[in-house]
């Protein structure tokens, strides 16, 4: 009976401080692509998650943007969490395309790791939407 | 006379017990059976009809000579009952007389049901102690084979026998195990199980008796220097001590070539290891590290959750009692039957869940994967171990991610560790290490002089084979 309280006490416990972290995988979106464009005064911060649907020859991907603007790359990112129920999950995020000649202070804010960065003048968002 | 009423009175109202009466020469002879117990041609052919041909009542006087059967033998008048309810008859004239003439009310030695094995001997214990016994001495034919009789149970006075054989088992264990036995004081025991957990000690969901229904297997652990206890009524033999390899071995890799034997051993403990973690694990990655799996599988494992209205751990235990259900059914029914519900509900009912989208077809795959990985082992015991890690690991893991299911592990690995059996540690030959038998473990050399496990047994050297 004791070893039962103790294990009752753990999983409340547990339930209380760290259960918020639990997340299903259809509470995440998985980031795959990133874009800043930057106009000389805010930063427009664009996602793009990749949304796997089940199809009747494999999956099929769909894709969802999501946009942020700020003075600042991290107060851009605060408004597209904002906006959003889901886990932003950036780990994984494969490109990054910017107009900025240095693309450092993005990766380490965004803590990622992308394989490949696209520097372009151009809209950046349309690159991304390309990609 | 006032014996025999007092004879009925104790056995009123049950129609089965026979009183029968004959004169012989004046003087008065009583028989007292139980019709179900005994063979009544052999009561016509050795009792009845050598009697009635008796001429003088003085010839009853020498009734050991006249009876054509060995097992005859003079007992006391408060025993009479208690050998009636055994199959004998009594015989009551000047003196009381036992003579056994039990019916053959067994089903005779049948193939192996449960631990079934590709080559080897196919037979298996029966309920009938004397034939388990037999099956036995069969292969093990010396007299060092000791059997050590005991009677369990007030009133089911159920015949048990402590079989070792001396000069290999250490008398340390087999007494220890007759001093246990000798302790039990309850009205009946029905199956060897019940003795189980009076001999199992530690408590522990890990199995530390094995249970067996080979007569070659028990014969095999007896020349270990193990100790096996058959029940009479009871088609299975207790072997002890068993430890956790003892689990991952079959009779079936002693027939083989050894490095088949490492081959399929290997397999089993890979699946000890898929039944025990896959659930926990999947739940884990796919709630809390999502790190640890590559980017196409997190991917592929979202498509096929994208319409599950349910959490993966809800969906995960749905379908561990789906399937234990779909077990339990399956057991319960006939071999006919059991097929029909086999496939209705793994693949009618698999493929109609998937399809409704209450359940993800990657969680079919861990959990039947998980599932059939546990019913590798012929041991039920192992079986509702694994079961219960299992479950213990998928909440951990639900609630902490890999951190819980680590330290599951380690909780899983410390009792597996910390558990003794007759005082030797239940993971011999690793820890400790055995050097004899650390050969035959989940690899098996080619050893060509045999050895013993040495926390079993004094006497190491088995022979050789070369």
């Amino acid at each position: 009976m004791k070893k039962v309280i103790i294990i009752l006490l753990v999983l409340l416990g547990a339930s209380i401080f760290k259960v918020p972290e639990y997340r299903e995988l259809n509470d995440i979106a998985i980031i795959e692509g990133v874009a800043v464009d930057y106009d000389g005064y805010n930063y427009r911060l664009y996602l793009r998650e990749v949304i796997p649907i089940k199809g009747e020859q494999g999956i099929d991907y769909e894709y969802e943007y999501y946009e942020g603007v700020s003075s600042s790359v991290e107060e851009a990112y605060e408004e597209i969490l904002s906006n959003t129920k889901k886990k932003l999950y950036l780990k994984r995020c494969k490109f990054l395309v910017t107009n900025m000649y240095s693309s450092d202070d993005i990766i380490s804010i965004l803590n990622i790791n992308p394989k490949t960065i696209y520097h372009d003048t151009k809209k950046v968002y349309e690159v991304l939407k390309n990609l | 006379m006032f014996l025999i009423k007092k004879l009925k009175d104790a056995v009123y109202p049950s129609k089965d017990y026979i009183f029968k009466e004959i004169i012989v020469d004046g003087k008065r002879i009583n028989l007292i059976f139980n019709e179900v117990l005994t063979d009544s041609n052999s009561i016509n052919k050795f009792i009845l009809r050598k009697l009635t041909l008796l001429q003088n009542k003085k010839d009853l006087k020498d009734l050991e000579s006249i009876l054509p059967t060995s097992n005859l033998k003079i007992i006391e008048e408060k025993e009479i009952l208690y050998y009636v309810n055994k199959g004998y008859v009594v015989i009551l004239t000047d003196k009381i007389y036992a003579c056994e003439l039990k019916a053959s009310i067994d089903r005779g030695v049948n193939t192996v049901d449960g631990e079934l094995t590709i080559t080897g001997p196919k037979d298996s214990f029966t309920e009938n102690f004397n034939t388990n016994l037999g099956l036995i001495r069969k292969r093990i034919k010396t007299s060092d084979l000791k059997v050590y009789d005991m009677e369990i149970g007030k009133r089911s006075k159920t015949k048990v026998g402590v079989l070792y054989v001396e000069g290999i088992a250490k008398s340390k264990i087999y007494e220890r195990i007759i001093e246990v036995l000798g302790r039990i004081d309850i009205d009946g025991i029905v199956d060897s199980s019940y003795l189980k957990t009076t001999l199992e000690g530690q408590k522990s969901l890990f199995p530390t008796i094995m249970m067996s229904e080979r007569p070659d297997k028990s014969a095999m652990a007896l020349l270990e220097g193990k100790v096996a206890i058959l029940v009479d009524m009871s088609p299975y033999a207790l072997i002890l001590p068993s430890f956790f390899i003892d689990f991952f071995h079959t009779t079936d890799d002693y027939y083989q070539k050894s490095f088949n034997t490492t081959f399929i051993r290997l397999i089993r403990l890979i699946a000890f290891f898929i039944a025990i973690f896959t659930p926990a694990l999947y739940i884990s990655v796919t709630t809390h590290n999502y790190d640890f799996v590559p980017l196409p599988l997190l991917i592929m494992l979202k498509a096929g959750r994208t319409f599950v209205p349910f959490p993966a751990y809800v969906e995960a235990i749905f379908m561990i009692v789906c399937f234990e259900i779909l077990k339990e059914s399956d057991l319960r029914m006939s071999f006919a039957s059991g097929s029909s519900i086999s496939i209705l509900g793994g693949l009618i009912l698999g493929d109609a869940a998937v399809s409704a989208g209450i359940v993800s077809p990657i969680m079919i795959i861990v959990i039947a994967i998980s599932s059939i990985a546990g019913l590798i082992f012929s041991s039920v015991e192992l079986g509702n171990a694994i079961r219960i890690y299992k479950i213990l690991l998928l909440l951990l893991g639900t609630l902490f991610g890999m951190y819980g299911v680590l330290i599951g592990s380690i909780y899983v690995f410390y009792k597996l560790f910390t558990l003794k059996i007759f005082g030797i540690p239940y993971t011999v030959p690793f820890i400790p290490l055995d050097k004899n038998e650390i050969k035959d473990t989940f690899i098996k050399g080619e050893e060509p002089i045999k050895k013993r496990n040495s926390f079993l047994t004094d006497n190491i050297n088995r022979g050789k084979y070369k």
